[in-house]
């Protein structure tokens, strides 16, 4: 199999979790998407059956050649079960809405899981690059090549003056939305999140919960994006929300400096106490996982916990999510019989690992 | 729950006052809460958004009833769904979307990337073009700007 498998997939990390890449203990992932139609359709939702599946088909047949998309993997989402099309979401592959039941729905994806392109989405095409740790430009770079590739053998929906034309007023333009999945427990910690939060908004990016749109924060994870896509060139979009960030960072660093220097043992009682309950819990809610789990991450991150992988934890935030536990389990669970199974996931992962909490 | 104003019909709105420093609930049926003064409407939703972004004025009003040649969509459903239909809703629409884009992005023109096919001299023709088209259709001789759709048409395939 030299594509990605499906049955196999939650035994991979996907590459955004690998934990490497810059400033990669505070901003856990970078995204950039491009909308993009076809010139002589209509947009997605205003297509017949007929003409969506005539769409799916020319768009998979061109980007399936791309060349920087070798090995890839097309998947017809008609054809995938609820639980797989649950996990392409909870893995950042398709969208929420791209995961709900439906016709003439399609997503390539790259072997590494760093580039999908969903296929009749609001949009034709939602070119997606997803990477680990604070990337942002290098993503842009992938994109744009892997768009440049498209462009060769598909005519874009494209005018001089409104840019790439897309269904919703909110993508024109570049089409382009860039965002980062940043980790602030310290700014959380020490109430100045909102403050932060509100100049990130006064200067024009949107705060999100992890998992996107209309979700709610959990596990001190925000997702940070850019809301204007017209009237600015993607370097400009980039460098505004790379600029931010860096700030956003710095803030995160010096709370966390406050915290090692004023509560270090509230620091260690809390990454102590999640590691135990993680360790030898019975039940587990998702909600808490990602607490707890935003807990051993600051204390792999400020050096406090020494003998967990950063890839471990990333590891367990994705298998603690709903559709990959059902997946472990192959079968439907009840919310309860999930967080029984969740919790023994759990400690089967940590079963090995041992609490070494330090200082320097 | 009746009305506490008329007794007859169900009450709809319920709202709270503080009248004499004291918090008072009333329930009321539509008709009787409109007839206090309250704005029974305030649905929010991303359709009155749009509604709200671009208000028209009077010379508008009449471009607002224009329909998308090719896909059928008039602006009001547009307002009403939110999205358009396909990308030539953007041209028919065209003179209606600057105080969209203006409210939605600060900005009404594209400055980024162009496909590698767009060369510059075509760009230029186009928007010249397009220039043409838009005074055409301000003045509304439709012969005239059917003809330069079609010449911009042609030159973007």
């Amino acid at each position: 199999m030299d594509g990605l498998n499906l049955a196999g997939i939650i035994h991979h990390t996907a590459a955004w979790l690998q934990g490497t890449g810059p400033d990669a203990e505070i901003v856990v992932s970078s995204r950039v998407r491009l909308a993009r139609n076809i010139r002589g359709y209509a947009f997605s939702h205003a297509l017949t059956p007929e003409e969506a599946a005539g769409l799916v088909e020319a768009t998979r047949n061109a980007v399936q050649k791309l060349p920087s998309m070798k090995k890839n993997t097309f998947l017809d989402l008609a054809e995938l079960q609820d639980i797989d099309r649950q996990i392409l979401a909870e893995r950042h592959l398709v969208s929420l809405e791209h995961a709900q039941e439906g016709e003439n729905k399609a997503v390539v994806i790259s072997r590494d899981e760093a580039v999908s392109i969903m296929i009749n989405e609001e949009d034709h095409l939602r070119l997606q690059v997803l990477l680990s740790g604070f990337q942002l430009e290098q993503a842009w770079q992938k994109a744009n090549q892997v768009d440049e590739e498209i462009e060769g053998v598909l005519d874009y929906a494209f005018s001089p003056r409104f840019g790439y034309m897309t269904a919703c007023p909110t993508n024109v333009g570049t089409g382009m939305r860039a965002s980062v999945m940043i980790h602030l427990p310290a700014l959380v910690m020490s109430r100045q999140l909102d403050q932060v939060l509100q100049a990130v908004n006064k200067l024009g990016l949107a705060v999100r919960g992890w998992s996107g749109e209309g979700t709610k924060a959990s596990g001190n994870l925000f997702q940070i994006s850019n809301q204007q896509t017209l009237g600015k060139t993607e370097q400009d979009i980039l460098k505004n929300i790379i600029t931010i960030v860096r700030q956003i960072i710095q803030h995160e660093r010096t709370a966390r400096r406050g915290l090692l220097k004023r509560d270090v043992s509230l620091l260690k009682d809390r990454i102590g106490r999640a590691f135990g309950i993680m360790k030898y819990a019975h039940i587990i809610s998702s909600a808490e996982t990602m607490n707890l789990i935003s807990n051993l991450r600051i204390g792999i991150e400020l050096g406090i916990l020494k003998s967990i992988d950063i890839r471990l934890i990333n590891e367990l935030f994705l298998l603690s999510q709903p559709a990959h536990i059902q997946k472990i389990e192959r079968k439907e669970l009840t919310p309860m019989e999930r967080d029984i199974k969740r919790a023994e996931i759990i400690r089967k992962m940590l079963k090995s690992e041992k609490l070494q909490v330090e200082l320097n | 729950m009746k009305c506490e104003k008329c007794n007859g019909k169900n009450a709809t709105v319920h709202y709270t006052e503080i009248i004499n420093n004291k918090i008072v609930k009333i329930n009321l049926c539509e008709k009787c809460a409109k007839k206090k003064g309250i704005d029974v409407s305030s649905k929010f939703s991303i359709s009155e958004l749009l509604r709200g972004l671009t208000e028209k004025k009077e010379t508008e009003q009449i471009q607002a009833d224009r329909i998308c040649p090719s896909c059928g969509l008039s602006y009001k459903k547009f307002q009403d769904e939110g999205r358009f239909r396909c990308d030539q809703c953007y041209e028919t629409f065209a003179e209606l979307l600057d105080s969209l884009f203006e409210a939605i992005h600060r900005s009404t023109h594209h400055v980024g990337k162009i496909p590698l096919r767009w060369s510059k001299e075509e760009n230029e023709h186009i928007d010249a073009l397009g220039k043409r088209l838009t005074k055409a259709i301000q003045d509304e001789d439709f012969e005239k700007a059917c003809s330069l759709r079609d010449k911009i048409r042609g030159l973007k395939k």
